[in-house]
């Protein structure tokens, strides 16, 4: 009879011993299928931005070496044509409309372009390209950007981190200037050799920051990929009222 | 008059025919060279006695963009004077290119007759620039907080006024009327400043004077 009883116990914890482990394992394949799932998507979402950046390369180089390189020749001869034609009341109004509206072409064919992607930031780097922006915006005069930059020279040599940084950057200007309706925005740039630190921050109206969800929707999920696909550590801060600040740093050994 | 030679380095053939017959149809110019790349305008060069006196450069060009070969023309044709003309109409490529000796630099889409004015503006005073392009020196200036220049320099007080009119853009003879001198004595005061400041070209003397808040220009917008 004891020993009946002790069999069945020794069922029962084995029963049970197995349930549990089972159960552990089930566990431990779904989180693993989860996480294989995130980083499935974290690597379609950077894809997705590579793309999107080659195409916008593209399109911006096409514009430039197709489009616009061609308006210049119509606007050289339309003047040749205007010059031909002094005099000529009938040809004179003809001739100066089509030239001003060539030359507006041309002005807005380099501004999308140069939106798309700057030469600068192709040519002389991030911080010459923030320092253009700054200067971009600070002419216009409805807010004020402050920029210090701290470099080593040549220190960002990848090309797809000064990219992402630029658009971050971009991004949260845009932000700043839409949502948080600031007047001032504060950037501080520390390019060192091993390291990038970056801070930003403007006086706008801010948000909660312990409800991410109501940032989210501005711009912010894009800035989050950007910054996980250069492996960027970030932080921010806001609240209603005060303005936000977030600050970014990345290792280059860490870099792609 | 004297005949302004001219050289058009463009990757836009028709760019070129258009600015070519437009330049041509002015007596005092003529162009005698077109390259359709930085290293077609040097091959070009390596083989001419007779070099331009100006010459408009594109920026964006394959082979050799005209990045690359303003260092190499900065170095090896230093008589050459450089306008820029070029799409990219933005401050990092300016203070580039002015650094690289540009003594003007001009939107792509600058009337001819702005071109022109250009021309003859910087084959008569060395160099050319309009008021965005000071601003954009100007604001430079300011962003890079340049600790100002510790080492003294020793310019007279006619020199200092020389300096000071060369950079408003007047012609040697202009200055000598101003400064009830003669135009021969101008020159001689202008060659001492380049040889005091040890600047290449008068585009230099200007650059320098701004950098080291020698000089006030008053900037009309």
């Amino acid at each position: 009879m004891a020993i009946g009883i002790l069999i069945m116990l020794a069922f029962a914890l084995a029963f049970v011993l197995f349930v549990n482990y089972s159960q552990k394992k089930i566990l431990n394949e779904q989180m693993q299928v989860q996480k294989l799932a995130l980083e499935h998507q974290a690597a379609l979402l950077h894809s997705n931005i590579l793309t999107q950046e080659a195409e916008r390369k593209r399109i911006a180089r096409d514009l430039h070496d197709e489009i616009g390189s061609k308006l210049n020749v119509i606007f050289l001869n339309i003047h040749r044509l205007k010059e031909l034609t002094i005099g000529n009341d009938e040809i004179n109004p003809i001739t100066s409309e089509i030239e001003s509206v060539i030359n507006t072409t041309i002005d807005s064919t380099r501004l999308i372009s140069h939106e798309l992607l700057p030469p600068t930031l192709e040519e002389f780097g991030l911080i010459e390209t923030i320092r253009e922006l700054q200067h971009s915006y600070n002419k216009l005069g409805k807010i004020q950007i402050e920029f210090t930059s701290m470099e080593n020279e040549n220190s960002i040599q990848n090309k797809l981190i000064e990219l992402n940084l630029f658009r971050v950057i971009q991004e949260l200007v845009n932000n700043s200037v839409k949502h948080g309706k600031c007047t001032e925005i504060d950037i501080k740039i520390w390019a060192e050799t091993e390291a990038i630190k970056l801070t930003y921050a403007d006086n706008g109206s801010g948000f909660d920051s312990t409800k991410i969800e109501t940032y989210k929707g501005l711009g912010m999920k894009n800035i989050q990929s950007r910054l996980q696909m250069i492996d960027a550590q970030y932080q921010y801060q806001s609240s209603s009222g005060k303005g936000m600040q977030i600050t970014i740093e990345l290792q280059h050994s860490e870099a792609i | 008059m004297k005949i302004i030679k001219v050289a058009i380095a463009d990757d836009e053939a028709l760019f070129r025919k258009g600015m070519k017959l437009i330049l041509d149809s002015h007596s005092n110019l003529e162009v005698i060279l077109e390259a359709e790349n930085g290293k077609d305008l040097l091959d070009q060069l390596s083989q001419i006695q007779d070099f331009p006196d100006v010459l408009l450069l594109d920026l964006k060009m394959p082979e050799m963009n005209g990045i690359e070969v303003a260092k190499v023309l900065q170095k090896d044709y230093p008589t050459i004077k450089t306008i820029v003309l070029s799409t990219h109409f933005s401050r990092a490529f300016i203070i580039n290119m002015i650094e690289l000796s540009a003594v003007a630099y001009l939107p792509k889409n600058s009337l001819p007759s702005e071109v022109v004015e250009t021309i003859d503006a910087v084959f008569k005073n060395g160099f050319y620039y309009n008021s965005e392009v000071l601003a954009i020196i100007r604001e430079n200036i300011i962003s890079k907080k340049k600790p100002k220049a510790q080492f003294s320099l020793d310019l007279t007080a006619r020199e200092k006024e020389v300096l000071q009119l060369i950079c408003e853009q007047y012609t040697a003879t202009e200055i000598a009327e101003r400064l009830f001198i003669s135009p021969r004595t101008v020159d001689g005061h202008r060659n001492n400043l380049l040889l005091k400041l040890d600047c290449k070209n008068v585009a230099g003397l200007v650059v320098f004077a701004l950098q080291h808040e020698i000089v006030n220009i008053p900037l009309r917008y």
